[in-house]
């Protein structure tokens, strides 16, 4: 948030202002000025909903089929940050005569056409919020309330993220257009937006939902596996009776042959070939039951990511199976 | 950056607004000064009469009412006729006119003649679009009009300018307005 002082022309007094504000007050004689320079007014979303409301939201939306079900009831609600996020909006009107060809008639005519262009002002990768579903924030701002935007008050509230306007003129039409842009408006666009932040077995998760009517816009939590559960037990099932087929076949050949040479290549060939399969195998294994997905639903997309937190655990098992084995203590000497 | 006072040139009384307004307004004088063009210009501000009666509370939203008279020609006359109309614009943005409709080309369409009464409380919804954006629309709508009677609009001359509330009903999540009795949601009208 930048500040720039101005003086009063009536007493001389400074006029604090703020990037985005455009009616401001003299302190000392009250006088109240309208600023016209080339910033893009700001306007700010009203928040409707509490940090509680907002809470209950995320639980609600952590009730999806896509996480996993014992993940909700063991999440600890740690805390809630209201975030003010900027939008640049362009909004314009389009008017003139499209060509024939364009009109279902067969005739010139004359038409208007409105555009509206919504970027974020922010890096929001720092929010995780870079895969954000623009329709939502759409929808949010169709069905909210204005309050005046009072920069101050804002960042009492919450945490209001700094500002870079892009000014991006692009209409929404897709067809080719004759039509002039006749009019033309950039402004800034205040949405705010719940963070809330919950732990899972000591890991920490994001959930982002929209303040102005709760919908959720990002929802975190672990990746529900049964599925891949059940898949992967139907491969290995199938897979070990093609491997029982296969082996028995190698007995039998092994009993007609009868001799030394052949049953040691033929046992030989069937041990590196169960060694080929675990090691190929074993890497699948090993991440379905040691790793865990999070995944990330923002509308209808998803995103996962792999996280390890029982990787830890299984390779301290294991290392103390070894240590175990050696005899040793498995605790690091002081040098 | 360009400081303009915002007290009226009337009686020096504060100008209401928003931070995204062109134009500010003196209750006591009736007067709304808009910034648009870098300079105060004063405007007279009127209320229409409800035509369609709601229990909800009335709101009042901004729009410009241009006189204008133009001169529209037909494709095989040789004099154009003399035409005269109201031109309806809002001063505050629609989203999505394709959608939503441009209720002030509908106004414009339907002639509608404001019969004012005594203001009431006024709610201050940003007037974003202040005389200087508007006032090329006197003249799209006049040609959009006479496309549609085969007629092109030669010149057109813009002859009073200004300002009249109009109020709309505010329902649960959507604004009604009280001369069409259409509805719009509240986000798509700020």
């Amino acid at each position: 948030m930048t500040v720039s002082l101005i003086n009063c022309s009536h007493c001389g007094g400074p006029l604090p202002v703020v990037d985005g504000q455009r009616i401001c007050r003299c302190a000392y004689c009250r006088n109240p000025y309208f600023l016209d320079h080339d910033q893009p007014p700001a306007v700010v979303l009203a928040s409707e909903l509490t940090a509680d409301q907002a809470r209950i939201a995320v639980l609600t939306a952590l009730r999806d089929p896509r996480i996993e079900p014992g993940f909700r009831k063991g999440t600890f609600f740690e805390r809630a940050t209201l975030f003010y996020i900027p939008f640049s909006e362009v909004r314009g009107i389009k008017a003139g005569w499209a060509a024939a060809a364009l009109e279902p008639t067969g005739q010139d005519a004359f038409s208007m056409v409105s555009f509206e262009y919504l970027e974020p002002a922010n890096d929001l990768s720092a929010l995780f919020l870079d895969v954000l579903d623009r329709s939502i924030v759409e929808a949010a701002m169709l069905k909210a309330r204005q309050v005046p935007f009072r920069p101050l008050e804002m960042r009492r509230r919450g945490v209001v993220l700094p500002a870079t306007p892009t000014p991006i003129i692009k209409s929404t039409n897709a067809m080719p257009d004759l039509r002039d842009t006749i009019e033309n408006h950039l402004r800034l666009v205040y949405l705010p937006v719940w963070e809330i932040v919950y732990s899972y077995r000591g890991i920490m998760f994001h959930s982002y939902c929209s303040a102005v009517d709760g919908t959720m816009i990002l929802v975190n939590g672990l990746r529900n596996h049964r599925r891949k559960l059940s898949l992967s037990l139907l491969g290995s099932f199938s897979l070990a009776l093609l491997l029982g087929r296969t082996i028995r076949v190698a007995v039998e050949m092994v009993g007609r042959i009868r001799s030394g040479i052949f049953f040691l290549l033929t046992a030989g060939i069937l041990v590196a070939g169960a060694a080929l399969t675990w090691a190929v195998l074993f890497p699948y294994l090993w991440r379905l039951f040691a790793f865990r997905e999070e995944i990330s639903i923002s509308g209808n997309f998803t995103s996962t990511r792999t996280i390890s937190y029982r990787e830890g655990a299984l390779l301290k098992f294991s290392r103390r199976f070894v240590n175990s084995l050696t005899g040793e203590s498995g605790e690091s000497k002081e040098p | 950056m360009k400081l303009l006072s915002l007290k009226c040139p009337r009686c020096r009384a504060d100008l209401e607004g928003d931070n995204n307004s062109w134009i500010f307004f003196c209750r006591s004088c009736r007067i709304g000064v808009d910034l648009s063009r870098g300079r105060e210009q004063e405007f007279d501000f009127e209320c229409a009469a409800p035509v369609i009666q709601r229990l909800e509370t009335p709101r009042y939203f901004a729009f410009w009412l241009f006189r204008a008279r133009y001169q529209a020609l037909a494709e095989k006359k040789q004099n154009p006729d003399e035409i005269d109309g109201r031109f309806w614009v809002p001063a505050f943005f629609i989203k999505n006119i394709s959608y939503f409709g441009d209720i002030g080309l509908y106004y414009t369409n339907r002639n509608v003649v404001p019969s004012t009464e005594r203001c009431r409380k006024l709610a201050f919804f940003p007037a974003d679009r202040g005389e200087a954006h508007t006032a090329i629309y006197p003249e799209i709508y006049a040609v959009k009009k006479e496309a549609a009677r085969r007629r092109r609009v030669t010149g057109i001359t813009i002859h009073s300018t200004r300002l009249v509330w109009v109020p709309f009903y505010e329902a649960e999540k959507e604004f009604i307005d009280s001369i069409l009795g259409w509805s719009y949601p509240i986000g798509a009208m700020i």
